[in-house]
């Protein structure tokens, strides 16, 4: 298989926890979901298209530096009116209620100068397009750190081929789901001093109306340092020795019914 | 009216003085800083109210629109409440802000009830070139109170005694189609921004007075080649002898534009002009107008102001 790798950083990211609403917080790292959209703006597939273009795609994340996080407060504009119905106006009237609240202040968690390496894989035209693209550091859409205001900028890194590992013990530099872990033995290499694991629960697959298809526990280093572990499933060595986990493609876990 | 063809880069400077740049409402309205550079931060949507705020006052219709009045109830827009519910073209068609940043609204008797747009321009949040110090300014102020009695009370107010921001953003033709953004209408905004910051309402309160537009460039890609620098703030460094919370004004540096000038230079192929707009106090270096290898013009409102 054919793997694309570049860097994406910011001076703040902000990926959306699928579970907090008025208190966002942010994933350390950017979800598969998300990497399909970022690929995705970089191809030019509008919101609509992103998901069904880039399914037939692998997807493999890599910090590249040690996680940090701000918080600071936002003034927002309350969205519910006495209607019942979404409206982000600063009119009070219009809110059907003269001395309902128009502001709201919202606590806001930052990934603070993130930096990350994206790997997609696959044989496809759209890859071929996708490295021509990056080569040049061109972009159809403006690429962000996940939300539209956090501006990225990004640089092209390789194409290598990957050959798939059997099970056994590697040294990741990637994020992986926990249950890749081998259940016996998985972490018994990884403990040291200085290796910080964390594991964060994230969408993996969204089907094209944007519902979720997989929830997987995520396991990352905060360092953004490799980790040694043992793995049951197939993980993939690139051409330049680095070894990354690569979420399949969606068609091939989630069933086309679906 | 056609859409926007070419892809925009946009760097905007401006200073303030004894002033609050864009205060936390959750932290006692501080002035946002970064705690471990002592950077100060602007938000996106501080200058995108400006911009709004200054658009309005030059004749535009904009969509979010800061209420007036004690209730909100002066502004007669029973007419705005049937057209923006009815149609959203019709938003599109009427409210610059709308297709300049996007928005999110609601559709009556549509079950999706949201529809939303991303906007073409962009701005990343805004930062200081150096370090700055944040004062506490401490007062009292006299309260309306019963007949023969004194009522005071002790104010305090955080302000930053200078600080030179620099903001990112990016004008994308591919979102420009989704909300019918025009040339003109990015013209507008360059306009507002410059004015919105010199003499803008919303800047001439008190925490937010002694606002200065600086520097205003405009990067103009050829159409069709898809690609921008990125990150132009990082190019821009403001260079002073004095210590970085020890400066007061745009006359203790000067502006070094010698990265943006060189990756520029390697850009040149790509770039169909750069349009400039800069404060006579600004000291640059290098010289814009003798370094640049592309055509750079003035806008076009330039004149005006």
């Amino acid at each position: 298989m054919k793997v694309v790798a570049f860097d994406l950083w910011s001076d703040y990211g902000h990926f959306r926890r699928f579970f907090t609403t008025s208190s966002p917080l942010t994933y350390s790292f950017p979800p598969p979901t998300a990497v399909r959209g970022i690929v995705g703006a970089i191809l030019g597939k509008g919101r609509d298209e992103y998901l069904l273009a880039t399914s037939g795609l692998a997807i493999g994340v890599r910090v590249l530096t040690a996680v940090k996080r701000v918080r600071w407060g936002q003034n927002f504009i309350f969205t519910k009116g006495t209607s019942g119905q979404f409206d982000p106006t600063l009119l009070a009237q219009r809110k059907g209620n003269a001395q309902g609240m128009v502001r709201t202040q919202v606590k806001y968690e930052y990934l603070r100068a993130p930096r990350f390496r994206l790997y997609v894989g696959g044989n496809s035209a759209l890859l071929e397009e996708l490295e021509a693209l990056l080569r040049e550091h061109r972009t159809h859409y403006t690429v962000s750190m996940g939300l539209s205001e956090l501006l990225a900028d990004f640089s092209y890194v390789g194409t290598y081929g990957a050959t798939a590992l059997p099970p056994g013990t590697y040294e990741l530099v990637s994020v992986f789901p926990v249950e890749i872990l081998d259940p016996e033995r998985g972490l018994e290499n990884v403990l040291r001093s200085g290796v910080k694991l964390a594991k964060e629960r994230a969408p993996v697959y969204l089907a094209p109306d944007r519902t979720p298809l997989l929830y997987q526990d995520v396991v990352l280093e905060m360092g953004g340092q490799p980790v040694r572990v043992t793995v049951s499933e197939k993980v993939y060595r690139l051409d330049n020795g680095d070894v990354v986990y690569l979420w399949p493609p969606v068609s091939t876990l989630i069933p086309a019914s679906r | 009216m056609s859409t926007l063809q070419n892809r925009h880069e946009i760097l905007f400077l401006y200073d303030v003085s004894w002033a609050n740049p864009n205060g936390d409402p959750m932290d006692e309205n501080k002035p946002r800083i970064d705690e471990e550079t002592g950077v100060n931060i602007v938000t996106d949507v501080r200058l995108k109210r400006t911009v709004r705020d200054a658009l309005m006052e030059l004749g535009y219709e904009v969509f979010l629109r800061e209420e007036r009045g004690e209730d909100g109830s002066r502004r007669t827009k029973e007419d705005i409440m049937i057209y923006y519910e009815s149609d959203p073209r019709k938003v599109l068609e009427q409210c610059i802000d709308i297709r300049l940043f996007g928005g999110t609204f609601a559709l009556k008797g549509d079950d999706q009830n949201a529809f939303s747009l991303t906007g073409p321009v962009q701005f990343k949040f805004g930062r200081s070139l150096h370090r700055v110090k944040v004062e506490l300014i401490k007062g009292t102020s006299i309260m309306p109170s019963a007949a023969d009695k004194r009522q005071g009370t002790f104010t305090e107010v955080y302000v930053v005694p200078y600080s030179f921001i620099v903001f990112y953003g990016i004008a994308n033709e591919k979102a420009a189609a989704a909300t019918q953004l025009t040339e003109e209408d990015l013209e507008a905004m360059f306009k507002a921004l410059w004015v919105g910051h010199k003499a803008g309402t919303d800047v001439i309160t008190r925490s937010k007075f002694g606002h200065e537009p600086r520097l205003l460039v405009d990067i103009v890609y050829k159409p069709g080649t898809l690609t921008h620098m990125g990150e132009l703030d990082k190019l821009v460094a403001f260079r002073s002898e004095k210590n970085d919370e020890a400066i007061r004004d745009i006359s203790d540096g000067m502006l070094d534009l010698s990265g943006l000038v060189e990756k520029m230079a390697a850009y040149k192929d790509k770039i169909e002009k750069v349009r400039l707009r800069m404060d006579g106090r600004l000291r640059l270096v290098p010289d814009v107008n003798a370094a640049l290898e592309v055509p750079v013009e003035p806008f076009t409102w330039s004149k005006e102001i």
